[in-house]
């Protein structure tokens, strides 16, 4: 799994995905839609790493908005991608990403924002993100945030 | 080291020579039932085709510029979770004629035996195809002879 899972300490995440003869399109590129998949896998790798060792990696979350900038295309010289997350705010029972897709040549082809929402199934509501998780998502908030500090200033 | 329950890539003898190749599961080829869904399950095995055919140097690439399914039969005997990803596929030929190939897949789980039962197996017909003229096309001899390379002489 070293290939799929490599996580770098609490700061940015980044996973290598395979990319599927039937993510192309007719135009030989990933269609648009692939993307939200891969962010979707993306997450899912994100989620069992960080929060797994709490116990909570497998913690009920959703979706609420998704934002998608779609800079240049994923060709079929890349076998995979790679997706890199970084959190950009915490909030009560949401969290917002900030999702980067590269090729294989490491050329930046999308970005996506995502606001995750704690839920509760049987109730169909959002929740408190669970103390553990916040505090992930909190150390990885931080250091992203030292990142751009250190990078701006 | 990813443990599985078998080898990848080229393995057998002449006659009984198999192709396997390691696929990873996605999380929304997941359904309801918490499963690998039946109809992702035909995609997986298309990817796992990939490797096996159309690699740089492989010559059946050249069918990667058309080829079209012309027959499908697939039985599913168990289930395949996400966490059974990379999921192994073994593949071989049934027969070889001058235009189409009958392609053999075997889909067990990442630490499955060989010796165990598949998940799933599915019998492919395959067709060479020339999309400029719509036609169906004979295969070249280097591309009949790579399947022949893994045509078994008793394809149980």
């Amino acid at each position: 799994m070293s290939s799929r899972g490599g996580a770098v300490d609490r700061g940015t995440f980044r996973c290598t995905l395979q990319v599927r003869w039937a993510d192309f399109d007719q135009y030989g590129h990933v269609n648009n839609v692939k993307y939200i998949e891969y962010a979707q896998e993306a997450r899912i790798l994100f989620i069992r790493s960080r929060f797994g060792p709490f116990g909570l990696g497998n913690l009920p979350q959703v979706v609420r908005r998704v934002e998608i900038d779609h800079l240049r295309p994923v060709l079929r010289d890349s076998t995979s991608v790679d997706v890199e997350i970084e959190v950009e705010h915490v909030g009560t029972t949401s969290y917002q990403i900030r999702q980067t897709i590269f090729d294989a040549a490491g050329e930046v082809c999308a970005a996506l924002r995502v606001v995750m929402v704690a839920y509760d199934a049987s109730t169909s509501t959002a929740v408190e993100i669970p103390l553990g998780v916040r505090n992930v998502l909190d150390a990885a908030h931080h250091r992203t945030a030292i990142t751009d500090h250190g990078s701006t200033g | 080291m990813l443990e599985t329950g078998g080898p990848l890539g080229v393995s057998g003898e002449p006659g009984r020579r198999v192709f396997t190749a390691a696929i990873p599961v996605r999380w929304s080829d997941q359904d309801l039932y918490h499963h690998v869904n039946h109809a992702r399950m035909i995609t997986l095995i298309e990817e796992a085709r990939i490797p096996w055919l159309f690699e740089e140097g492989t010559p059946t690439l050249t069918l990667a510029a058309g080829a079209v399914m012309t027959d499908l039969a697939v039985r599913y005997r168990g289930q395949i979770k996400y966490a059974d990803g990379p999921i192994r596929i073994r593949m071989w030929c049934e027969k070889v004629g001058g235009a189409m190939f009958v392609a053999r897949h075997e889909v067990r789980g990442r630490t499955t035996p060989d010796s165990a039962p598949p998940a799933v197996d599915c019998t492919a017909t395959i067709a060479a195809f020339d999309l400029a003229t719509q036609r169906p096309r004979r295969f070249t001899r280097a591309e009949r002879d790579h399947l022949l390379g893994y045509r078994h002489e008793d394809p149980t």
